[in-house]
């Protein structure tokens, strides 16, 4: 046993602590609980009724457009981001066991984490990038101006995924080296 | 299976009366903040009554409790780390007496350095650190973290290398 010379146990050090004096209450507790649920409850209710508004748009755009393409865009945008609603959900409500081992929650908590640092995060965005794109291309080819105020909103909305991503990258070095160790420590 | 909310408040109430103490110390360990040990404290106690309610006997209470406290510590951990920049045991152990003289008169305190140490840890190794002081054998440590018992004797032998050699180290610059 590793003592302190100054007859300091660390064991003893450790379990020795004074109690602090805010202890946590049963109906503390229920409260907590509830209001937790009410948030699980209430998530996929703000997130579909984000998707009923995009719907919604997107319907009034496909209904009014002229063009044929811009129809499609809109019927597009509607499907995609019903997928990106489902990708977000599970996402967001994850099927978990509270009583996992410790090491195994901890890398896959870890995992999760890497995934998204590296770029994981993007792939909500998949399903409506057919309408991003068509969107994109419509604004180029089909409307009035200078390509390069036309094509802005794009450019700045791939910068902003470049400048996220490089950060992401960055910190996923660090994770990625604390999931190496946690990997190695589970092969033993 | 489910069970009443009684019986999941019973339970919660003989894990609290058994393991409470423990539960603040894990919390101790893993946050120095006050604000947010308070809140990582709620969110253990939360996480565990929720828990005890699918309680399916396939391990013991104590396994459980520090299973449940354990997981829900680290991702407090995980969610709030960008304030922290944590090491490992093996950092730890082949550091040598770095410490400057004004830091270990502030550490002089014997717990204080100890807190200081264990919240200074990666997860990974803080776990088995926090287990270690709350005197598991490797048997139990190896039921809550599911690591094989070749590496948690490996770890055990680098914790009580690093505690020996701080202590020892700390009571030399108090000296």
């Amino acid at each position: 046993m590793a003592a302190d010379p100054r007859g300091h146990d660390p064991k003893t050090l450790w379990q020795d602590q004074e109690p602090e004096t805010d202890p946590v209450t049963l109906e503390h507790i229920h409260d907590l609980a509830r209001k937790l649920d009410r948030k699980t409850r209430f998530t996929p209710v703000v997130l579909g009724l984000g998707l009923v508004l995009i719907g919604v748009v997107c319907g009034y755009a496909g209904i009014t457009a002229r063009e044929p393409l811009l129809r499609v865009t809109a019927i597009l945008a509607a499907a995609g981001a019903l997928g990106s609603y489902a990708m977000i959900y599970r996402m967001a409500f994850p099927s978990r066991d509270p009583a996992e081992p410790a090491s195994t929650y901890l890398r896959r908590r870890l995992l999760r984490k890497l995934s998204y640092q590296q770029g994981g995060w993007t792939l909500v965005l998949l399903p409506v990038l057919p309408a991003i794109l068509l969107g994109a291309y419509h604004a180029l080819s089909k409307t009035a101006g200078h390509p390069w105020v036309k094509s802005a909103p794009l450019l700045i909305l791939g910068a902003a995924l470049v400048v996220v991503s490089v950060i992401n990258r960055i910190k996923a070095s660090h994770t990625g080296s604390e999931l190496h160790e946690v990997d190695e420590l589970m092969k033993r | 299976m489910r069970i009443g909310a009684d019986e999941q408040d019973r339970r919660y109430l003989d894990a609290v009366a058994e393991f409470g103490p423990a539960l603040e110390r894990l919390a101790r360990g893993y946050e120095a903040d006050t604000d947010l040990r308070w809140d990582l404290k709620q969110e253990i106690h939360t996480a565990l009554w929720k828990s005890l309610a699918k309680f399916d006997g396939r391990c013991s209470l104590r396994t459980w409790v520090y299973r449940v406290a354990h997981n829900a510590a680290a991702s407090h951990v995980l969610k709030h780390r960008a304030k922290h920049a944590f090491v490992g045991l093996e950092e730890l152990d082949a550091a040598s007496s770095d410490d400057d003289p004004e830091r270990a008169a502030l550490e002089h305190d014997a717990r204080q350095r100890l807190f200081k140490l264990v919240q200074a840890l990666k997860p990974a190794d803080r776990q088995l650190m926090l287990l270690y002081l709350e005197d598991l054998d490797a048997a139990s440590i190896g039921e809550v973290t599911g690591l094989s018992s070749a590496a948690i004797a490996v770890k055990i032998h680098r914790i009580k290398a690093v505690l020996a050699r701080r202590f020892q180290q700390g009571a030399d610059d108090g000296r």
